[in-house]
C-alpha cells in the first residue's frame, strides 16, 4: 500500500485562492476545498512519489508519526479516488 | 436555421420542414442570425409517442467521450441524443418534438463550445448598470427572477448568462436561457462590471465575501456537461472572472428602489 504511487486523475482541475485549495473532480463535477493537510498531499501527487514518500514529508513537516501520517494520507487518497480525482499506480521496485 | 448565442453561431440542418422549426424559430428569434456556424447541427425529430426517446424522472445527462473532440451526449429526462465532433463542427441530434427537449440541448451544447473556447455558462442573472453587466450569482431559488423582475431597464438574463474573456476582461452576453422557460428576447452584451453572490434578506446590503468561499459557490453555478480535459479550463476562467470581479455578498428585499441601489453601488467601481 505504502509504495502504491498516486497521481492526480486526468481532468482534474485545481486552484489555490486565499490559502485555500480548491479541486473539481471532472468524473463526478463535484467541487472539494481542501484543508492545509489535504493541500500539502494533493501538491505532492506527481505520479512519482509513492504514499510512503509522501506520507514521510507529512510527518516532517507536520511534526506528527510516520504511521500516524500514513494512515491519514491513506484515508485522505481514498477520499479523492472515490471522487475520481487519483489513480494509482504500483512503484517499480516494489513490482 | 441558425442560431447566435455569445456570438457563437450554430446551424441546425433539418428543423425548418419540422412543425418544431417553427416553435424554434419563435422562442430564439432575437437570436437567429446568418453568422458562419461554429458547429452545422443535423436535427432529427422523433414523432411523439412512436419512437420518442424515453423519459426519466430525474436529470441524467451521459456525456461519452470517444476520443479528445468528439464525443456523445444522452440526456434522459428531456429526452435527446447527440453526438458532436467538437474539431471539425459536426453534430448530429434526436430530439424528441418539443422545445424543452431542444433547449435542453442547446444549454448543453453551449455549455461546451463555450468552455471550448474562452468562456462559460453561469447560473446567474445578469442586469446592465453603469454599462457594464453586473452579475448575480445563484441557485435556484436565491432570487435571480424575482430581482429581475423589480425594473431593471436592461436585464440580460433571469437564469443563464454567457460570459467570455476578451483580452483582459471578461463580457457578459444576454442569452435566450431565462427562468420558468421564458425566451430570453434581448441581445446584449456589456463587459463584466462586478459580481454579488445573490441573497435575499431584509434590506438592501452588500456584505463582504472571501474569496475562496465565493469561487466555491460560484464554481457550484457553472452550467457545464461537456468532456473531462475542459473541467481545468472552466475552473480557470471562473478563478480569474472572481477573482478580478467579485465584490461581495448582495442582500436585496424585493422592492423597486433595489435598482438605484445597485447602480449606486457599481458607480463607486466604474469610479
Amino acid at each position: 500500500m505504502s509504495h502504491d504511487v498516486p497521481n492526480r486523475a486526468d481532468g482534474s482541475a485545481w486552484r489555490m485562492v486565499d490559502g485555500e485549495m480548491i479541486v473539481v473532480s471532472a468524473t463526478t463535477a463535484n467541487i472539494l476545498s481542501l484543508n492545509g493537510t489535504g493541500a500539502f498531499v494533493w501538491e505532492r501527487l506527481d505520479g512519482e512519489k509513492s504514499i510512503g514518500a509522501i506520507a514521510a514529508e507529512l510527518a516532517e513537516a507536520y511534526e506528527v508519526s510516520r504511521d500516524e501520517a500514513e494512515e491519514h494520507v491513506s484515508e485522505f487518497l481514498g477520499s479523492l479516488h472515490d471522487e475520481g480525482l487519483v489513480k494509482y499506480e504500483r512503484e517499480a521496485s516494489a513490482r | 436555421m441558425r442560431v447566435t448565442i455569445a456570438d457563437i453561431c450554430c446551424e441546425f440542418q433539418g428543423l425548418e420542414k419540422e412543425p418544431l422549426g417553427e416553435a424554434v424559430a419563435m422562442r430564439y428569434s432575437a437570436f437567429l442570425s446568418d453568422d458562419p456556424p461554429r458547429i452545422t447541427a443535423r436535427v432529427r425529430v422523433r414523432p411523439p409517442i412512436m419512437g420518442a426517446l424515453p423519459k426519466a424522472d430525474e436529470p441524467v445527462i451521459t456525456i461519452d467521450e470517444t476520443s479528445e473532440n468528439h464525443f456523445e451526449i444522452l440526456r434522459l429526462d428531456n429526452p435527446f441524443e447527440a453526438t458532436l465532433d467538437v474539431g471539425h463542427g459536426r453534430a448530429e441530434v434526436v430530439v424528441n418534438d418539443n422545445l424543452y427537449c431542444f433547449d435542453s440541448f442547446l444549454r448543453i451544447i453551449y455549455s461546451i463550445l463555450l468552455a471550448d473556447g474562452d468562456g462559460l455558462l453561469l447560473h446567474s442573472a445578469a442586469v446592465a448598470s453603469s454599462d457594464q453587466a453586473v452579475l448575480l450569482v445563484g441557485v435556484s431559488e436565491a432570487g435571480k427572477t424575482t430581482l429581475c423582475s423589480l425594473g431593471f431597464p436592461t436585464v440580460l438574463s433571469d437564469e443563464l448568462v454567457a460570459v467570455r474573456r476578451s483580452g483582459d476582461e471578461f463580457v457578459a452576453y444576454s442569452t435566450p436561457f431565462w427562468g420558468e422557460f421564458v425566451a430570453g428576447r434581448v441581445l446584449e452584451r456589456r463587459p463584466v462590471g462586478g459580481i454579488y453572490l445573490l441573497r435575499k434578506g431584509p434590506q438592501h446590503e452588500v456584505r463582504p465575501a472571501q474569496l475562496s468561499s465565493a469561487l466555491f459557490e460560484i464554481l457550484g453555478c457553472v452550467f457545464f456537461f461537456g468532456p473531462k480535459r475542459l473541467t481545468p479550463a472552466v475552473l480557470d476562467r471562473a478563478g480569474d472572472l472572481v477573482e478580478a470581479n467579485l465584490r461581495g455578498e448582495f442582500y436585496f428585499k424585493p422592492t423597486a428602489d433595489v435598482v438605484a441601489f445597485l447602480d449606486k453601488e457599481v458607480e463607486q467601481y466604474v469610479a
